[in-house]
Parts: C-alpha cells; structure tokens; sequence
C-alpha cells in the first residue's frame, strides 16, 4: 500500500523532461561516446581538462582521430603544452554556429587564447578548421567536429621576452620600476602603453631592428632632455616605445599609414619588413626601418584655463565659467581680488626639450571691471619674458604671446600674471586656453 | 425515536454497526408498555409474516414490526410474527433494536415474507436523513439530498473534516485549499454559485448557523482560517447536504445547506470511547529541478543574455573556479533546497467521549486533543477542543437540550502564493540557486552555523524563512446553544433555541532581514516585516419554532411548522503592518519604524431575521408534498430593494419552495416488482444569497495614509437598491434501488437559475471609483448528479461499493458590461456572456520557432514594454495570431482553459471478513483546466531563478525541434507570458483515504472492545499534472479556481491508531 503511494507519481514527469540522449550528457560523455572523437577524448583525459569540462558551459571543437593523427611529440609529451593544446579548442559558453552568420564571433578559448568562430569553419590565428558536424548540443555545451586541429600561439609578450637580442625587446623589458610603497616591481610599458600580454585584445607590434632602432632613438633624444646623463629617461622610454604599438593586429595587407596607440601616424612599408611572427593575440614585424610623423610625436600642447595648478591667493575671487563659446566650454575669470600680481601657474609636464611658441585665448566679454593686463611668466613669476598684454574686447582669436625653449623634458611651468596693483579695475584675469606650438628647425 | 418509548432492548448491535455480521444472538425483550391510543381504532387488519435472513434463510428472531406508533410486535424465534394494521395499502417499519431497518409498503397483500440482508442489519439506523427541523427515512425525502457515512471516518486524521466529506455526496464539488493543516476545503455545490457574492454553502450545526465567514480575510498569505476545523469529525454523527430546496434558510439558502449534526448519547448506559493515533507525514516527491552541474551552464548562459560579454560572465563571483578564495566554498555546493524547507512530520491525536445518563439526563462530552504537523518544517497544528452535548427529560411534557463546544487551535505557518515568492518556503526551495549553500562557509571551506544572506540574484535563502520567520494564527471560538421544547399534546409543541458564538481569530507574522531578499515599499526599502491582525466575532442567533403534526384517517399525515429566527453579529477587525525593526529580534507590531506604520480596522454590526414555514404532507407513504416560505430581512438590503415585500419600512426577500415525490414501488400495483425502491422526485424552490457584504446600502469613507497625513477618502458609492441575489432552482429526480438494496441509484437533474447577481458596474473616470456594487447579472448553473451503490459481496466476506458523480455547466447570461477580466497570479480570467464564469484568457501557441527563416518568414512581432514591437526570432514562442494584424498583443487573447471540471466525485469501497475491516475511499476531478503558474516560474528561463529540469529541452541550436523556447535575461518576446503552455489538464484520481482495521477480542467485563487500525491518506494521486499536487483552491472565489499560486501541497500521510471502549 505504501509502496504504491510511494512510487506512484513520476511518469508524467519523465515524459515532461524526456530529452534528446545527447541532453543527459555531459561534454566529456558526448565526446567519449563518438568513436570518432576517442583521440581528443585520450587527449582530454591526459590534460586533465575532463574534469573542467564535466560543469560549466563550454563549446567544443574536438578534431577528429584522423585530424590528430600528426599531432607532433612536443605537444602529447608534455603536460602544460597538452593542456594549452586541448586547450585551444574549448571555447567558454556555448558558441553556435548561426551565431556567426551575420558577422564571425570571438570567441575566448579556456587557454585564454580566442579564436574566430565564422559559420563554417573556426579560426585559430593562421589555422582554421571546418565543421564536420556542427552544433551539436550537449547538457553543459556545444560540440563540433572539426577536420584539423590548431596550434596555440605564443602572445606577443611572449614573444617580446623570447627575442631578448632585439634591441626594443631589451629596452621594453627593461622598463621595470619598483613601487616604494609596496616594493612592488612592474613593468611600466604593460601599464603605460599597452599589455601585450592581454589576450583579449588584438594588436601590431612593430620591433626595430639594431640599425633602425639605433637611428630612431638618435632622433628622439633631443627632444628628451634630461639631468641624467646614464640612464635612459621614463619619458624617453615611453617616447621610444609607444608608437610601436598598433591596436589592430594586420596580419597581412598592413596599410602604409597606421595610427599607433598614441594616434601618431606611422609609416608601414612592407619592403622594410625583415620578418613576421604570428602571435595569438597579434602579430609582431621586425622591421629595418621606422618612419614616422614628427609633428604627431612632439605634438601641440593645449592647457585648458580652467585647470590651474596652483593659485597665489584666495580662491575667492577665482571664477570658472561657463561659455559656449569657451574652449571645452568653460574658461577661468579671476577679479575683485585686490592683489597685486595675482597669478595662476600651470604646469606642462608632457613638455618636450624643444622651442614652443605660445598663444593664448583670453576674451573679455564685458565683464566688469571693464579693463585689464595681464603677462605670461615661465617657471617663476618674476620671469617675465613677453610683457603685459592688454586682453581685448570680444577677440576669440589665438594671441601669440612669445618663444620659449625648454631645456628639460616636462620642465616647464606657465605663469598667468595679473598686473600688480591692487586696484581691482585693472588686475583682473582672464584665460580659455593657452597653446603650445613646436617649433621644428 | 418515538419507538424508543415503546421499547427497549439491550442489544449486541453495536458489533453489527462495527461492520460485523456475526449471527444473530438471542435479543432479551424487556417489558413492553403500550400506552392506549386513540388512533388504535383504525387498527382493523391482521398482517402476518415472517422475518429471514436473506445469506441463511434462517428465521430472524426478535426484529421489530411496527405500524406507526400505533401497533408493534416482534418476531418469534421461528421468525414469525402478526401485526395489525389499519389497511393493507399502509407501509409498515422494521426495525432492528432502536434503529429503522427498512420501511416496507404492504401493498396490497396480507402475508409477507420479510427477507433482510446482513446489510441490511448492519446499516440499521442509516436509512434515516437529517433535515432541517425534521429526520426522515431516506425514501420519503422529497428534495435532493444526499447523506455522508461518516462509519469509518474516525479512523482519519482529526484535523478539518472536510476530508472525510470530499467525493461522498454528489454534486458537491469539495476542493481542498492546499496542505495546510486545518485549513479545510472551497465547497461549491452544483456549479458555480455566484460572481462577486459569497459561494460558500450555509454550514448550520446542531440547528445553529455556523459562522464561516473569513471576513477581511488573513494577514498570512496563502492561509484561510477554517472554523470547520475547530470540529473533529469523530464529534460528527450525520452531515447532510441539502443541494437544492435551501429556500427554508431564506437568503442564506442559495450556495446549498450542509447540515451538521455533533452525536449526543444514543443510549444511557455510560460509554466511555478513547481513540488516539500516531501518524507520518511522508515528504512530497520533490519535484525535478536542476542540479548544480545543469543550473551552472544555464546560470553563465543566462549572464551572457543579460548582456555580460564572456569575460564579465567568468569573473562573476558564482563562476569563481579557483578553490580557497573567497566565497569559493560558499559558491560550489549541490544543495537540495526542496529537501531544506520539506521534510517527514509526527502527528497524534487523542480523543475521549463519554455518553450516558439516564431517563432525566443524557450526556455525551468530548475532549480532544491534536498535535499535527505539515511537510513543511515548523509548520504545525495544535487543537484542544471539548463539546457538551446534553439532553434533559424535564417533565413528560418538557424537554430541554445543550450543545456546547470550545474548541482553541494554533496553527503556525508560514506564507505562500504568488504575491509573497521571496518569503515563500516552497518557492524559494524550487527557485533558489542550487550551487549555493544554507550556511556560510569559511575561506577554508568549513561550514558555519550562521545562515547565508539572501544571495546577489536576489533570491531568499529559504532556511533562513524556515529558521527565523514567525507566522502564526491563534483562534478560538466558543459555539454553544440551548434548547427548550414544550409538548402540548401529540399534535402541538413549541420550541426554542437559542444560541451564542464567541469567536477570536489572532494572526501574527514576522519576516526577518536577515536571509530575505528587501522588498522596495512605497516610502522605504523594507528589511523585515511584522504584521498582526485580531477579528472578534460576537455572534447570537435563535430560532423559535411551532409545530403541528397530525395523521388524518390512517392515510394523511401533515406536519406544519411556523418559525422565526434571528441572527446578530457583531464584527470588530484590526489589522497593522510595522516595518524595519531595530533587529530581527524585535518581532512585535510596536517595534516598527513609527512612520512606517499601516493600521486598518472595521467594527460594525449586522443582523439578519427570517420568517419561516415549513408544510410536509403525504399520503399512504407513497405521494408526498413539501412546502417550504422563508420571509427574510437583512441589514444588508437597501431600503429602497425592488424586490421582496416591505415590513417594518425593510425590504424582505419571500422565497418559496415546493416539492414532491412520488413512491412508485409502494404503490400495489408494484407487489410483484423486485425493485425496493423507485421513487420520483420534482423541486422548485427559490433562495436567496445574502453574502453581498454588510454595508454596500450606506456611503462609506476608508481612512487613507498620503505622505504621513490621515485622512478619509470615499470608499464606495452607497447604492440603497442593493438586495440579495436570487437563486432559483428545478430539479428532477429518480432514485431506484434493488431488492434489498442489492443495487441502487439515484440521478437529480438540475437547473439552477442565478438572477439580480451582484456586479461591479463600471463608472466613468470622472467619477473617481472604478466600480459601484449593484445587482445587474444573471447565470445558470445546469447539470446531472449520479449516486450509485452496489454490495457486491455478503458473504462472509463482505463488499460494497460506491460512486457519487456530479457534472455541471457554468454560464454566464448577463452582465452589465461586455467582459470583465480578472488577473490571477499573473495570468487572466476571463467573464463574458455566452461563456462560464472565469476562463482562463490568454495567448495560444503552436510550439517555437526552429529556425530563423521560419521565424522570418511569420513576420509576426510583438511589443515590448516601452511600446516598441520586436520581431520573434528563432527559439522564441510562435504564438497563434487571432486577428491576423501580424502583431501579438493584448488583441490576441483567447480562451484558453475551462477550470470547471466535466465530472468530479468519488467512490468508495467497503469490505469486511471477520473482524477485519477494509475501507477504501477515491476522490476525482476529471477534465477541469489549471493554471500551473508554478510552473510558468520555473520554465519561464528569465532570470536567475532555479529551473525545472525541462529546460534542458530550451532550444538552443538554429533548426532544434523543440517545445521549450530560448533562455532569454527579462524574457523580451514574452515567450513566459500567460499563454495555454501554462494551462494544463487538472484530472487526478486520488485515493483519498484507505484504512484497514482489526477488532482484537476482548472478554467484554471491563473492555468493550478494543480496536486496532492503520490508515492513509493521500497515498495515491494519478494525474498528469506538472506539480506537486493537482488539487488546490487557493480562494472561495470563482475568480481563481484552478491557479497553481503554489501552497503547499496535499500530503500523504499513514496513521496508525487504536480506539478502546469501555
């Protein structure tokens, strides 16, 4: 009697939940139960990766036993490289192939590597292989059948550190600092720049050969003075190494001009390329030769009035505004202040060793009181190069103040003075933008 | 019971009654006294005959053979006996002790054989049906009635008796509300009563009404506090339901009578009886959901739908992979929440009853106690309940009476239903993430006994509902009557009753912060919750009555019966919510943020008065005549009611029955047929529903809360037209049984007619209100009630069974508007003309998109919430497009399911074979709709939520043959959306109750007998519902019959008991 209650109600279930066969399985069991797939199956015991692929949602593209029969020694003899081979054909999630009909997927690999998933075929890199079956559905996943297998590629930051004889591969890795807080090293370009290593980004590193390399960092130096004569400067270090990074990764037909991370213009010409190697997450060019647009390099310098670094009185009077007509839409006003040679400094740390002409804008748009001068000192307010300047009326035009020559890289200071009387009628100040200019002889 | 002054004879019947047909034994006659009667005159034939037993042919020696009141004797231990008569067209009694065997109609002849089985010994005594100021022998009732045998009830659970009613009268389709102990059943008699009024038929005990009103209802969600379960159904000796004819109970008539009857002593000498039992819950089978390993891939694919790009969905802190960090252990378990919030109970019970007395005083008391619990832990009932019933022989002439019952019941609880998901144990045990654990885990993986906080998807942590939230309803209620009759003589008699209910209904709950989710209130982010309510019932009620019976020759006999009652009720109801306490140990009302606090109250009055008559005449005990007026007036009524007559400056309903029935199979052409019984029945009556609400006549103000000022603000538009709705009722019968009543049945046809129907009558906008109440619809219930028996067996094993079988069909015939949707838990119901009462109304679907172009080439599209329409993609629900506008939207509903079952009932089983009984007892409900908005949550696929195992099936791949569309975060094309995937078939047979007894011999000095039994219920459930259980009414409204809101389910549960009589 109890029995009976017991066991009686289940059937309308199992008819609710009944399943495809394929729906009770898990990835490794659906793998295990195509003989066609007892290869990759072995494999995927041997790394270890059956158990990682028994929960969680995956997709798989598992090469058949004939795809795998070449597979070379290196890669079953040893277990971290098995593990990053079975690896790069286990993608996260579930990756279906109508999914890529419109445009190809990324998709990222449990290696940490990505491949492209495209509605027949999916791309490892340089490697691609087709679909003998397609899609199908598993408890936890989704399994193809592929007709080769693809090989893990090194990231660019690895092959960064492997080609330790280039002379831009030993300047990056030499860009090391320790923080002296947390005593802490790290590598500033992975900070800075870019982090090759990242591989879910995508870029074109361009690495100089011992000539090539040797004549840029010629150009570069003046305008990276420093007061260390032996080492080579943060500055330059980045100056040197940021326009080699490219956040497309151009395989093949690179066009001859390509912005770089820092939006400098660089020329690419294939005939300079002494050798290219594919990595996982880009592509690396050595190349013999490195052109480039200089005014990108040693660009404009635009200080915002707004952004002052210090002020020499009370902030009081000191006004931000809003003006449509402003540069980023705000300019800075100080008036009723009092005091006789008020001034604003702004500092310019991006500054490059080279002459600079500077502008600025500063518009009196019949504030009250009506009238007033004011001057441009460099790096201390007593040095006053260029004079008092009437600021005009209505005049949204660059006003040319005067040249000035930076000795150092990032040492110069900016100085808006006010006159110096203590009569409110004239000590106003007033700025939208002030504008540096390289001067290329 | 008017033989009982005749004679008296000590008897072994009690073994007979148990089920036993042990032979015969010798009956000792005491002294006879005849008292002269005048009407003995009459008396000028001589009947002979003879008595045998229809298994042995032997004489049955000492069964009584009485004409009336009049003439009596005995048969001789040669089974003979003689009796005179007035004439041989008269019908004469057999009798067996005190109890009415059978009524036999001569028919014409002067010599009878008399030839009774042994069921028919065994069920001396049954043949008589209570009705309301009368009992009479089963083949003289002119109405439709129909009795329960309550024989093996005892044996059941003692917690609301209802379960023992369910399926045993047909036409009465008892649906129980869910699982919760105690909390009874929604009872509809013949269809679907009313609309907007009360559907509840009247429960009148003892003669009293029975207050069943739930009044403002319940602050725990999902709970309704059932009187009926203050009553052990081992306190009940007969139930009756009256399904048409309520007219002699006036306007509290309409939704059908049932008559209760509590036992009082049947004999003076003293009886003590003790039953108790012990009793095992046993868990409902969980239901298939996904484990941890099938939940984790269906988690990460749900993240990337909400728009996480793979990387974001692998650092999501669920899908840490990295063992000894943080939360690892808390974030990788495989936890069966089902079996955290449901587990196997203990119940007991204990239950002593004396009666004795003597010829002055009689006396029957009771006291029982019960400790029952639920699947769901710390969910449990406690009752205490003790009942007087005592009779007193003043003088000849003065007879007087008691019932008196105190019954206090605990009921603790927790809330369900589709408005409460983060607090509701059952949910949260389907929906909560299975990887996630009860308790915290330390970063070294040891578990903790501190208890998790809801998790970052939003969704309780069940065992925290379990372990810390209080919900609790404490109620008692005093229902006690006096009664006095004077008798003038044999023909006039006066009598009184008069009678009190007290009643106290406490609720309390508390939701803590700690492991639920916040639920964001109108001013605030609630942490935890306290709410409490008190209803305070004061109730009296009397009924006097004058009575005139008189027999005319030999050959009319006329009772009359002219009454008035009066019934007054005083109400008080408060209710408050407070929020946020300090911590969650602070759990009373008091203890809220102060401006947080919600308080509501109502306390008021109402009375209702009825005139009565009632006329009963036949002729020869063949043609028989009821006549039946209630004059009834109500506080209710508006002064101004069209109907109904005016007295006092009130309005008052006249609601008049008359029915009739005619004996064939005594009539003495009919000497020579076999059958025992063939009888005609025809009824008209007309009643009337006063559960309209007490004060829709007068304008009433609700104080209201609008940024911390109260104020009062229109409640309703009086209408002082507003009168009770009127139900009148044809039915037609034919009752047929064998000879012996080998086989017997019973068919009613019927036709109920509901006219002046409460409706919401919609109002312009201007006006401010939605709706005023006003009597403007009509409907009609018509269907077939069968009822057949059969005793198969009567041998020495013996067996009998039996069906009771209803069908009905609901249509609506008039409103004062085109349709009126009503939405249910997330779906809708919809009313129209034409139609049934609440249908299901909602899209139809013709399975999932496959594939793209399939998707494509539909072109259908849908709106999304802001109004802009999105195509249907592949995996996405094809929804069928009705108006063919290529749009799927409101305009594209339909019904969908009917939630009136096509048959409904039960039948039973009954054997026995020495002293062993067997009793078998099934309910069914076939063809009835359900609404499984259980399941729409766990198939749904939109959100974080735990799924049913199903979803495996969601397609997933382009061209995937499937029925189960995509997962997709907030379910854009509203593939979840209220449609017939969620509309499922309700039918189940359930084997409702089966016990199997033994009566130990006992030498019968001190013992009288003692009885050993084991007993289930619920054991067996066939269905193919998607659910724990099929059977659940979650409200007395029509509106919501059939919806799955996910109370806890009906249980199965195995007693085993004993019962000892001294």
């Amino acid at each position: 009697m109890l029995f009976i209650g017991l066991s009686a109600c289940s059937d309308q279930w199992e008819e609710h939940n009944g399943a495809a066969q394929d729906l009770n399985n898990n990835l490794v069991q659906l793998i295990r139960s195509d003989a066609d797939l007892s290869t990759f199956a072995d494999l995927l015991e041997e790394s270890g990766l059956d158990k990682q692929l028994a929960s969680g949602s995956y997709t798989v593209w598992a090469p058949t036993n004939a795809a795998l029969e070449g597979l070379p020694a290196t890669i079953t003899g040893d277990q971290a490289s098995l593990k990053l081979f079975v690896g790069n054909h286990i993608g996260y999630q579930e990756n279906l192939s109508y999914q890529a009909a419109d445009a190809p997927v990324r998709v990222k690999m449990i290696n940490g590597k990505v491949s492209v998933l495209e509605e027949n075929s999916i791309t490892s890199v340089d490697e691609s292989a087709s679909f003998e079956s397609a899609d199908r559905l598993a408890k936890n996943g989704v399994l193809y059948k592929v007709d080769a297998y693809m090989l893990p590629k090194k990231n660019i930051w690895e092959i960064v550190k492997e080609e330790s004889d280039n002379p831009v591969s030993q300047l990056i890795l030499s860009m090391s600092v320790t923080d002296e807080l947390t005593m802490e090293t790290y590598n500033y370009f992975q900070y800075d720049v870019a982090d090759l290593s990242n591989e879910d980004s995508t870029y074109t590193f361009i690495m100089l050969d011992e000539a090539a390399y040797g004549s840029f960092q010629t150009e570069m130096e003046p305008y990276f003075k420093d007061t260390l004569p032996d080492e080579m400067s943060i500055p330059l270090s980045l100056g040197l190494t940021k326009d080699l990074v490219f956040t497309t990764a151009y395989y093949d037909n690179v066009p001859d001009t390509i912005l770089s991370v820092d939006s400098v213009k660089v020329a690419f010409n294939a005939d300079n390329v002494v050798r290219q190697i594919n990595a996982s997450n880009g592509v690396v060019y050595v190349m013999n030769d490195f052109d480039y647009k200089l005014s990108d390099k040693i660009p404009e310098i635009k200080i915002e009035g707004e952004y002052y670094d210090a002020i020499s009185g009370s902030s009081g009077p000191v006004n931000v505004r809003a003006r449509s007509w402003a540069s980023n839409k705000r300019d800075l006003l100080v008036y009723n202040h009092s005091t006789p040679s008020y001034h604003v400094t702004y500092d310019v740390p991006q500054a490059h060793s080279t002459k600079y002409q500077i502008y600025w804008v500063a518009n009196n748009d019949d504030y009250w009181p009506r009238n007033n001068w004011q001057s441009i000192a460099i790096d201390s307010v007593s040095n006053l190069p260029y004079g008092n300047k009437m600021v005009e009326f209505n005049n949204l035009e660059e006003v040319f103040i005067g040249e000035h020559e930076v000795q150092n890289y990032g040492q110069l200071k900016l100085i808006l003075k006010a006159e110096s009387t203590s009569n409110n009628d004239w000590n106003t100040l007033v700025l939208d933008y002030l504008k540096l200019v390289p001067v290329f002889e | 019971m008017k033989l009982k002054n005749i004679y008296k004879i000590c008897t072994a019947a009690l073994a007979l009654q148990m089920g036993f047909a042990g032979s015969l034994m010798a009956q000792e006659v005491e002294e006879v006294k005849v008292q002269p009667n005048s009407q003995a005159a009459y008396l000028s034939e001589e009947l002979t005959g003879k008595v045998v037993s229809k298994r042995t042919g032997a004489p049955l020696e000492g069964i009584g053979i009485s004409y009336k009141d009049i003439s009596a004797t005995f048969s001789n231990s040669e089974g003979e006996f003689k009796l005179t008569v007035p004439s041989y067209s008269t019908t004469i009694t057999v009798s067996f002790g005190d109890n009415v065997v059978k009524e036999i109609p001569v028919k014409g002849r002067n010599s009878l054989e008399i030839v009774l089985s042994d069921f028919e010994l065994a069920e001396a005594g049954k043949v008589s049906v209570q009705l309301p100021y009368d009992e009479r022998l089963s083949h003289q009732v002119t109405g439709a009635v129909s009795t329960v045998d309550l024989t093996d009830a005892w044996k059941g659970k003692a917690n609301s008796p209802e379960t023992a009613f369910q399926g045993e009268a047909a036409g009465v389709n008892m649906i129980r509300r869910s699982g919760t102990l105690g909390i009874g059943a929604n009872t509809f008699i013949r269809g679907l009563g009313s609309l907007n009024a009360d559907t509840k038929p009247l429960v009148v005990v003892d003669g009293m009404i029975y207050d069943m009103n739930e009044y403002e209802g319940s602050v725990i969600n999902g709970f309704t506090s059932n009187p009926l379960s203050f009553i052990d159904v081992k306190d009940i000796d007969k139930v009756t339901f009256m399904k048409d004819g309520g007219s002699i109970y006036g306007t509290k008539g309409a939704n059908g009578v049932i008559l209760i009857t509590t036992s009082r002593a049947r004999d003076l000498t003293t009886k003590i009886d003790f039953y108790t039992y012990g009793g095992v819950n046993i868990q409902p089978k969980n239901l298939p959901v996904m484990q941890a390993d099938e939940f984790k891939p269906y988690f990460s694919e749900m993240l990337r739908s909400s728009g996480l790009t793979t990387n974001e969905v692998l650092s999501h802190r669920y899908l840490n992979e990295v063992p000894d960090t943080l939360g690892y252990y808390n974030y990788h378990n495989n936890t069966n929440w089902q079996d955290q919030v449901m587990r196997t109970s203990y119940d007991q019970n204990y239950f002593v009853k004396v009666s004795g007395g003597d010829n002055i005083a009689s006396y029957a008391l009771s006291i029982g106690h019960l400790k029952s619990r639920s699947v769901i832990e710390g969910e449990g009932f406690s009752r205490s309940n003790v009942r007087f019933n005592a009779d007193f022989q003043v003088t000849e002439k003065f007879t007087a009476g008691t019932n008196m019952a105190f019954s206090y019941a605990v009921t603790d609880l927790y809330q369900y239903g589709s408005e409460v998901n983060s607090i509701s144990p059952l949910y949260l045990g389907l929906a909560k993430s299975p990887f996630l654990a009860p308790n915290i885990f330390s970063e070294e993986g040891i578990v903790s006994p501190n208890l998790s906080d809801s998790d970052s998807l939003g969704i309780s942590n069940p065992r925290s509902i379990i372990e810390n939230m209080q919900a609790q309803n404490r109620r008692f209620r005093f229902f006690g009557s006096f009664n006095a009759k004077y008798q003038f003589n044999d023909h006039f008699s006066l009598q009184s009753l008069f009678g009190l209910t007290v009643d106290q209904n406490r609720e309390s709950f508390f939701v803590p912060d700690l492991g639920v989710e916040e639920e964001n209130g109108t001013n605030t982010i609630i942490k935890n919750k306290i709410g409490g309510q008190v209803q305070r019932l004061f109730s009296t009620y009397s009924d006097t009555r004058f009575d005139y019976t008189n027999t005319f020759g030999y050959a009319h006999n006329f009772d009359l019966g002219l009454g008035f009652r009066f019934n007054k009720n005083t109400l008080e109801e408060d209710r408050g919510y407070s929020f946020n306490s300090g911590t969650d140990d602070f759990i009373t009302l008091g203890a809220g943020v102060v401006s947080l606090n919600e308080a509501y109250g109502n306390n008021g009055e109402w009375i209702w008065m009825s005139y009565y008559a009632d006329a009963s005449y036949n002729y020869l005990n063949k043609y028989f005549v009821d006549f039946n007026v209630a004059v009834d007036g109500s506080s209710r009524f508006g002064s101004e009611a069209e109907e109904g007559i005016s007295l006092f400056n009130h309005k008052f309903g006249v609601f008049p029955s008359i029915s009739g029935a005619w004996l064939i199979s005594s009539e003495d052409f009919m000497a020579n047929n076999p059958l025992d019984l063939l009888k005609l029945r025809l009824s008209y009556s007309q009643t009337g529903n006063d559960g309209i609400g007490n004060y829709n006549q007068y304008q009433l103000y609700n104080g209201s809360n609008v940024m911390a000022v109260q104020g009062l603000v229109r409640a309703n538009i009086a209408n002082d037209q507003i009168q009770w709705e009127t139900n009148s009722k044809v039915n037609a019968g034919i009752d047929i049984a064998t000879a012996n009543s080998t086989l017997g049945f019973s068919i009613d046809v019927y036709q109920n007619n509901i006219s002046n129907m409460i409706t919401y009558q919609p109002l312009n906008t201007v006006v401010g209100l939605d709706y005023y109440l006003a009597n403007g619809g009509e409907m009609s219930n018509k269907g077939v009630d069968l009822g057949v028996y059969a005793k198969v067996l009567d041998r020495e094993v013996k067996l009998d069974l039996g069906l009771q079988i209803g069908t009905y069909t609901n249509e609506v015939k008039k409103l004062p508007y085109d349709q009126r949707i009503t939405p249910v838990a997330g779906g809708e119901v919809i009313t129209t003309t034409g139609e049934s009462a609440a249908m299901f109304y909602g899209y139809e679907t013709d399975g999932v998109y496959s594939t793209s172009e399939a998707a494509a080439s539909d072109g259908l599209r849908t709106p999304t919430e802001n109004g802009t329409l999105i195509p249907f993609q592949a995996g996405d629900m094809k929804f069928v497009d009705q108006n063919n506008d290529n749009i799927i939207d409101e305009d594209d509903k339909t019904i969908i399911g009917n939630p009136n079952p096509d048959f409904y009932g039960g039948f039973t089983a009954h054997a026995s074979y020495k002293r062993f009984t067997f009793d078998a007892a099934f309910s069914f409900s076939y063809g009835n709709d359900v609404y499984n908005y259980v399941r729409q949550q766990m198939e749904g696929m939109s959100g974080y939520e735990n799924q049913f195992l199903s979803v495996r099936n969601r397609w997933r791949a382009e061209g995937q043959d499937t029925d189960m569309p995509r997962l997709a975060y907030g379910d854009p094309a509203g593939n979840s959306r209220f449609s017939d995937r969620w509309v499922e078939d309700g039918s189940y047979l359930r084997l409702k109750t089966i016990n199997i007894s033994y009566d130990i011999p006992v030498n019968g000095s001190i013992v009288k007998n003692v009885n050993v039994y084991a007993a289930g219920q619920n054991l067996l459930t066939i269905t193919n519902y998607l659910g724990y259980d099929p059977e659940f009414s979650y409200t007395s409204s029509v509106f919501g019959q059939g919806v799955d809101v996910g109370l806890t389910p009906q249980f199965a549960s195995v007693l085993l008991g004993l019962k000892i009589g001294l």
